[in-house]
C-alpha cells in the first residue's frame, strides 16, 4: 500500500469548495493571521491546524492548486505529490526506515515523520529541508509553494539512461578526407619587381580507428616541404600516434622534434591530457605543455551549488553531492597564475554565497591530482624527416612520467637522448602546494654532462600575488657552447584599493659571470575613474619604462597617450556610425631628434556587413604623405581574402623605435599583397566551407546549408546569421551565405534545430529537429531544408459591403483539397499563411464542417509573394450560419 | 464547471512584488512576450521586418493563433479594435507564421514584415498584433477547476513622414492616493508620460534640489530614514488629437501622517518636477 493514496476526492472537494465559497470564509482569517500574528486569537488558530489553498511547483513545473497545511507555523505538503514528483520509490507503511539512493548521496528517511491530515499523508518543510535536502520555498504573497529537489533516485536516472538511447537521422561520416586548409600569401614589389609567395596546405580524415594529418608549408618555386604528419589513435586511457611529434618534456630540457611512435597512458582518463576546444597547429599530442588540465575538489554544504570561476569569470556549475564533495574534472589551467575560485551558494545561484574557495595555491602547471599517473613516450629518428632542414642521422627518444603523490605533491622524471648533443639528459622534479598561499616547482636536470636547476615559487593572498622564478646552468649544459647561465625573475603585484593596482618587477640575469640586467622597479595602475585609468609599468626583461594614460571621454571614442623608448604616442579610435565607419588616428613624436609621424585609418564595413571591410590609410613623416588601402571580405565560413595596396605607407601604430630614436626614412615599398585562406570540410563527397580549427583528433563538426527546395525570389545567398540551434543552444558558428558550420564538438549525437529569427519571412522550416551524429576528426553533413510559403487575405462581404463575421473559409488546392482553413474576423477580414506556389481557390462554406456547400469562391495564384485583397463576394442573400 | 478566461499571464507574475521572496525564486509566468510593444518603426516604401519571440513557460505544449488589428483608444483609455482602411497599418503586414504551437519551456520567434501598399499617409500607423491560445481539445494535461486561456496583445506604432511628438499637460493633481494627468497629444504620433515618483515622510523630505537623495537607489530604499516608497508613473499613452486623463496609483502607506510626493516626469521630451502633499 503506498503512503499518502488517500482520499482524493475529498481532497478535490475541499478545494472545489474554497475556490467557491472558502474564499469569504477563509481569505480574510489567513491574510488576517500572516498580519496579525501577535494577536493571540489568530495564534490559537494556527497552531491548531490551517489549510491552505496554494498553487504548488516542483521546480518550474505547476502541479495545479492544491490543499497544503500549517500547523504550529510549519507547512506541510501532500507526501503523495512530493513522491510523484521526486520520482521516490514507493514505500509500504511497515517500513520505518528507507534509504534512498540518489544522485548526490543515499538520503535516509523515515516515513513516520509524516503526518496526516484529514487523511492525507504530509511532510513537513523541515523534513524536506533537513532530511532530504530538498529547498522549500512559500511565497505568502502569490500563495505558492516552489519544491527545488536537486537530486535524482538512481533507480529513475538508470530508467532515463535506458530510454537515451537515440537513433541519429543523419550518422556521422567515416570519411578517409574530412578537410582541407589552402592559405596562399602572394605579394609583388614594385621597387624590385620581384614577387614572393607563401603557400600552406594541410588535409587530414579518418583512417580505420585513428585520425591522419598532413601538412605543408613554404615557397612552392623554392622551399616547399611537409612539415607535419601523423596518424593518431585514442581510447580512454591510452592515446597512440605514429608520425612526427615533440618531446614535451619540462622547459629545463631542449624539446626535442622527431619522426616516430608516440604513446602515452593515464591511469584516469587520458581524454583530459588530449581534448582541446581549438585545434592547435603543431605536434603537440599533449597538452601538459601548453596548459595544465587536472580536477579540482573540495567540500560544502550538501546539496549545495560548487560554481568554478577563473579570474572571476564563470566557467562550470555543479551540485554538491550529499558526503559535501565536489569535483570538477578535466579542469584546464593557464601557465600565469589566473585566480581560480569556486563560489559555494546554499541553494541558489542568485543568493549571496556562502564561501568562497580559491584553488589557485593548489593549482600549477604539471600537477596531478592525488594518485594520477600520466606516463608519456616516444621513439623514433630526430627531427622531421621529410622536411628540407638538416637533422642529426641518429635516432632519439624519450620517457617521461609524473605521478600526483597526493593533492598537493606531484612529481616528475623524465629520460630523454639528445642527438644533438649526442646525451642521455635526465630530470628530476616536484610541484609542490605549500599552505594555503604558496606553490613551488623545483627541477634539476642533468643535460650533456652538466647541471641545470630550476625554482619557482608563487604565491597569493586576497589583495597581493606573487611570482618568482630562478634558474640556473651549468657552462656546457645542453650543449657544448652554453654560456653558464643565472636568472631570477620576480613579480609582487598588490591591489590594496578598488582604484589601485602596485607592482614591483625584479630582474637579475647573469651570464658567463657578468651581469646583464639587474633591476627591482615599481609600478603601477590608477584607476581614477570610471573611464580613466593611468599606469606606469616598467619593462619585465631591461626595466625601461612605458607611461599610459587611457580615457574614454565619449561613448564611441577612445584615447590613449603613451609614452615608450623615448616615442610619446597618442591613439585617437572613433566610431563615426554604430560600428560600420570608424577612424583612427596616430600621432608619435620622438623628442630626441624632434621627429612627428602620423597616421590615419578610415574602416569602412560595407552595408554594415561586418565580413566585408574596405580601409584606407594615409601617413604622414619628413614631409611625405604615403597611402594603403585594403579590401578584406569573408565570403564564407571558410573562405576569406584581403587584398591590399601600400605605397611606402608608414604604421605609426606599430612604431618601435631603438635609442637612436631615428624614424626610418621608408619602412615599406609600394607592394600589392593577396592573401587567401579557404577551409573546406568533406563530407559524403561534398566540400563545404567549414573552420578547420574547430576540427582535431578529439573534436568534430558539422557543416551544411539552409536550402531553399521551392521556387523563390529569395536567393539562398541572401540567408545569413541565422541561428542554428545545437540541444537549443547557440554555439560559436558562423552562418554565411545560406552554409553554415559548426564545429569544437565533442563526438556524440546532436539536436538540431533552427531560429527562424533572421530567416526571411517568406522561408520556413518543416522539420523542427534533426538528430545529427559529430565523430573526432570528421565533418558531418547536415542539410536543413527551407521553403518559400506566402500567405493570401482578404475580407468576405456581400458587393454591398455587408460584411460576414466569424465565417469560415477554405482554402482548396488545385485539385480541390481543402489544404487550409480560417475564419474571418469580427470585421470581416481573413488571413491564411502557409501557401507554396500554385493555383488555389478561397471558399465560403455555410459551415466549417460542411465543406461541400459553397456560398462564394474566389480563385487565385500564389507566385512569389503574398496576396491581399482576395475578397469573396457572397450573394446577397447567403445561407450562412453566423 | 469550465470557466474560461482571457488573461495576461505572461507577464503579471513576474511583475508582482514580493515581499517574501527573492524575485528569482517566485513561480515563473506562463507564456512571455518579446518585445512587448513596438514603438518608432519607420515606415516608408522599403519593407520593415521585425521578430516577436513567444516564450512558453508551461509543462505543456502552448498552441497559438496569430491575428492583427486597427485599433484606437477609447474615452475610458480601453482598447477599441477599428475595421481596417487601405491607410491602416494591419494591412500592410504580413506575419509567418498565423498559428504555431510551442512545446513546453521554449521559444518561437514570429516575424512580421511591413510592406505599404500604397503611400503612408503623414503620422501615426498603429496595429496590435494578438496571441490567442487555441483551446485544446481532450486535453489530458490540465488540472480540474478553473481553465484559463490567455490572449496577449503587442502593440505596432510605425511612423510615416515627420513625426510631431506635441503634448499638452492641462493639470496633474493628487485625489486621495492616485495621481492624475490630464493630457491632450497636439501632434501626430502618440505620447506618454514617463517618469518616476517618490514618497517621502514630510520631517524627512530632501527637497527638490538634490534629484539623487530624492530619488534613491532602489538598494538604498531600505536605509533611508522617512523614505516611504517609489513607483513609475503609468505611462499608458494618449494617442493623436486626443485628450486623456492617465491615473496612477500610489502604494498603499500604512503609517498615518503627512507625506510629500516628489515626481520627476517628461512628456513629449519636456521634463517636469511635481510635489504634492498627502496626509493620510
Amino acid at each position: 500500500m503506498r503512503i499518502g493514496c488517500t482520499d482524493t476526492v475529498r481532497k478535490r472537494a475541499s478545494i472545489f469548495l474554497f475556490l467557491t465559497f472558502g474564499m469569504f470564509f477563509y481569505s480574510s482569517s489567513l491574510l488576517a493571521a500572516e498580519r496579525q500574528a501577535g494577536s493571540s486569537n489568530q495564534q490559537k488558530i494556527t497552531e491548531v491546524k490551517e489549510p491552505l489553498v496554494v498553487e504548488l511547483f516542483f521546480g518550474d513545473i505547476s502541479v495545479g492548486i492544491q490543499l497544503c497545511y500549517r500547523s504550529h507555523n510549519e507547512l506541510w505538503i501532500p507526501f503523495e505529490l512530493f513522491q510523484k514528483h521526486a520520482h521516490l520509490p514507493t514505500l509500504t507503511e511497515s517500513q520505518s526506515k528507507v534509504q534512498i539512493m540518489t544522485t548526490l548521496g543515499p538520503i535516509d528517511f523515515d516515513p513516520r515523520t509524516l503526518r496526516e491530515f484529514e487523511g492525507q499523508k504530509c511532510i513537513s518543510f523541515t523534513t524536506l529541508r533537513e532530511t532530504l535536502h530538498v529547498h522549500p520555498l512559500f511565497n505568502e504573497f502569490l500563495y505558492a509553494i516552489k519544491i527545488l529537489v536537486p537530486w535524482k533516485p538512481l533507480a529513475s536516472v538508470k530508467q532515463n539512461r535506458k530510454k537515451a538511447v537515440v537513433q541519429p537521422d543523419i550518422p556521422a561520416p567515416d570519411n578517409s578526407l574530412s578537410f582541407l586548409h589552402i592559405e596562399s600569401d602572394i605579394s609583388h614589389s614594385f621597387h624590385d619587381d620581384n614577387t614572393h609567395n607563401y603557400l600552406e596546405f594541410e588535409t587530414g580524415g579518418r583512417l580505420g580507428d585513428g585520425i591522419w594529418n598532413i601538412m605543408a608549408a613554404g615557397d612552392p618555386s623554392d622551399t616547399f616541404s611537409i612539415s607535419r604528419y601523423h596518424w593518431t589513435t585514442l581510447n580512454r586511457h591510452s592515446a597512440l600516434r605514429i608520425g612526427t611529434g615533440k618531446s614535451q618534456t619540462y622547459n629545463l630540457l631542449n624539446n626535442l622534434d622527431y619522426t616516430g611512435l608516440q604513446f602515452a597512458w593515464n591511469n584516469r582518463n587520458i581524454l583530459q591530457n588530449l581534448d582541446d576546444d581549438f585545434y592547435s597547429d603543431t605536434d603537440v599530442l599533449l597538452n601538459i605543455d601548453r596548459t595544465q588540465r587536472r580536477n579540482i575538489e573540495g567540500t560544502g554544504p550538501p546539496a549545495g551549488i560548487a560554481e568554478l570561476r577563473f579570474d572571476g569569470h564563470v566557467v562550470a556549475r555543479q551540485r554538491i553531492t550529499f558526503d559535501g564533495r565536489f569535483i570538477f574534472r578535466n579542469v584546464r589551467m593557464a601557465n600565469d597564475l589566473r585566480i581560480t575560485e569556486v563560489y559555494i551558494y546554499e541553494r541558489s545561484l542568485l543568493e549571496k554565497p556562502l564561501h568562497v574557495i580559491d584553488y589557485t595555491r593548489s593549482v600549477m602547471n604539471r600537477s596531478l591530482a592525488g594518485n594520477e599517473l600520466l606516463f608519456h613516450g616516444a621513439i623514433g629518428h630526430a627531427g622531421t624527416i621529410l622536411d628540407e632542414e638538416s637533422v642529426p642521422n641518429s635516432m632519439t627518444g624519450f620517457a617521461n612520467v609524473l605521478y600526483g603523490l597526493n593533492e598537493r605533491i606531484t612529481l616528475e622524471g623524465t629520460l630523454q637522448y639528445d642527438p644533438y648533443a649526442q646525451s642521455f639528459d635526465q630530470l628530476f622534479g616536484a610541484v609542490m602546494s605549500i599552505g594555503s598561499r604558496w606553490n613551488t616547482a623545483l627541477y634539476t636536470a642533468h643535460s650533456n654532462g652538466h647541471f641545470g636547476a630550476d625554482v619557482s615559487v608563487f604565491g597569493h593572498g586576497k589583495t597581493w600575488r606573487f611570482s618568482q622564478r630562478s634558474l640556473w646552468q651549468d657552462k656546457g649544459y645542453g650543449y657544448d657552447e652554453k654560456e653558464q647561465r643565472e636568472r631570477h625573475l620576480m613579480r609582487l603585484q598588490a591591489h590594496p584599493f578598488s582604484w589601485l593596482d602596485a607592482f614591483i618587477y625584479g630582474n637579475y640575469t647573469k651570464e658567463d659571470k657578468s651581469v646583464t640586467s639587474r633591476h627591482l622597479l615599481p609600478g603601477g595602475t590608477l584607476h581614477l575613474f570610471p573611464r580613466t585609468r593611468i599606469s606606469a609599468i616598467p619593462n619585465d626583461s631591461n626595466g625601461n619604462y612605458r607611461y599610459e594614460v587611457y580615457l574614454r571621454p565619449r561613448r564611441d571614442t577612445d584615447m590613449r597617450l603613451r609614452y615608450e623608448d623615448e616615442v610619446i604616442t597618442a591613439d585617437i579610435d572613433h566610431d563615426l556610425k554604430n560600428g560600420s565607419k570608424t577612424l583612427q588616428l596616430y600621432h608619435s613624436y620622438a623628442p630626441k631628434n624632434q621627429t612627428h609621424a602620423s597616421s590615419i585609418y578610415f574602416n569602412w564595413y560595407l552595408h554594415n556587413n561586418r565580413n566585408n571591410r574596405l580601409r584606407f590609410g594615409a601617413s604622414h613623416i619628413h614631409g611625405k604623405f604615403r597611402f594603403s588601402g585594403s579590401w578584406s571580405r569573408d565570403i564564407n565560413t571558410g573562405l576569406s581574402f584581403t587584398l591590399s595596396y601600400h605605397d611606402r605607407m608608414f604604421n605609426v601604430n606599430g612604431l618601435s623605435v631603438d635609442d637612436s630614436a631615428l624614424f626610418p626614412d621608408d619602412t615599406s615599398r609600394r607592394s600589392v599583397n593577396f592573401y587567401l585562406s579557404w577551409d573546406l570540410g568533406r563530407s559524403n563527397n561534398r566540400f563545404y566551407p567549414i573552420n578547420r580549427t574547430a576540427i582535431s583528433h578529439t573534436r568534430g563538426g558539422m557543416a551544411g546549408s539552409l536550402k531553399i527546395m521551392t521556387d523563390s525570389k529569395i536567393s539562398q545567398s541572401s540567408i545569413n546569421d541565422v541561428a542554428i540551434l545545437l540541444n537549443g543552444r547557440k554555439l560559436g558558428q558562423r552562418q554565411v551565405g545560406g552554409t553554415f558550420f559548426v564545429g569544437n564538438l565533442r563526438p556524440g549525437i546532436y539536436t538540431v534545430s533552427v531560429d527562424t529569427e533572421n530567416l526571411p519571412l517568406e522561408l520556413v522550416v518543416e522539420q523542427q529537429y534533426l538528430k545529427v551524429e559529430v565523430n573526432s576528426g570528421t565533418v558531418t553533413e547536415v542539410t536543413i531544408p527551407v521553403f518559400a510559403e506566402y500567405g493570401v487575405a482578404g475580407k468576405v462581404g456581400t458587393a454591398s459591403e455587408r460584411m460576414f463575421a466569424d465565417t469560415p473559409v477554405c482554402i482548396l488546392d488545385a485539385e480541390g483539397n481543402t489544404i487550409k482553413q480560417a475564419k474571418t474576423d469580427r470585421f470581416g477580414y481573413y488571413r491564411v499563411d502557409g501557401l507554396r506556389q500554385g493555383n488555389y481557390t478561397a471558399r465560403v462554406t455555410a459551415t466549417k464542417e460542411d465543406k461541400t456547400g459553397c456560398i462564394a469562391e474566389t480563385n487565385f495564384a500564389i507566385t512569389n509573394d503574398f496576396l491581399f485583397d482576395i475578397d469573396i463576394v457572397v450573394p446577397e442573400s447567403p445561407k450562412i450560419r453566423q | 464547471m469550465m470557466m474560461y478566461r482571457f488573461i495576461l499571464l505572461g507577464i503579471v507574475l513576474n511583475l508582482l512584488p514580493s515581499p517574501m521572496l527573492l524575485a528569482e525564486e517566485l513561480p515563473k509566468g506562463q507564456v512571455g512576450l518579446s518585445p512587448g510593444v513596438f514603438e518608432n518603426i519607420r515606415i516608408g516604401t522599403k519593407p520593415v521586418n521585425k521578430t516577436i519571440r513567444f516564450y512558453n513557460f508551461k509543462d505543456k505544449p502552448v498552441s497559438v493563433h496569430v491575428d492583427v488589428h486597427n485599433w484606437t483608444l477609447d474615452k475610458n483609455n480601453k482598447i477599441k479594435l477599428l475595421p481596417p482602411n487601405p491607410q491602416s497599418l494591419d494591412q500592410w503586414m504580413t506575419i509567418n507564421p498565423l498559428n504555431f504551437t510551442v512545446p513546453p519551456r521554449q521559444s518561437r520567434p514570429i516575424r512580421f514584415s511591413i510592406r505599404p501598399r500604397v503611400q503612408p499617409s503623414p503620422g501615426e500607423h498603429r496595429a496590435i498584433i494578438y496571441f490567442t491560445e487555441n483551446r485544446v481539445e481532450n486535453d489530458t494535461t490540465r488540472h480540474k477547476g478553473v481553465k484559463t486561456r490567455f490572449r496577449v496583445g503587442v502593440g505596432i506604432y510605425a511612423i510615416a513622414g515627420p513625426a510631431e511628438k506635441k503634448a499638452v499637460l492641462h493639470s496633474f493633481r493628487l485625489d486621495r492616493n492616485t495621481l492624475y494627468a490630464d493630457i491632450e497629444n497636439t501632434g501626430n504620433v502618440h505620447v506618454r508620460l514617463k517618469g518616476t515618483f517618490a514618497v517621502w515622510d514630510e520631517k524627512e523630505f530632501p527637497g527638490n534640489s538634490n534629484p539623487d537623495k530624492l530619488f534613491p537607489k532602489k538598494k538604498e530604499n531600505s536605509e533611508i530614514k522617512g523614505f516611504a516608497g517609489r513607483g513609475q508613473l503609468n505611462h499608458f499613452p494618449v494617442l493623436p488629437g486626443t485628450r486623456r486623463t492617465i491615473a496612477t496609483a500610489l502604494p498603499g502607506i500604512e503609517k498615518s501622517g503627512a507625506y510629500i510626493i516628489a515626481i520627476q516626469d517628461t512628456l513629449a521630451g519636456t521634463p517636469r518636477s511635481h510635489t504634492f502633499k498627502l496626509v493620510k
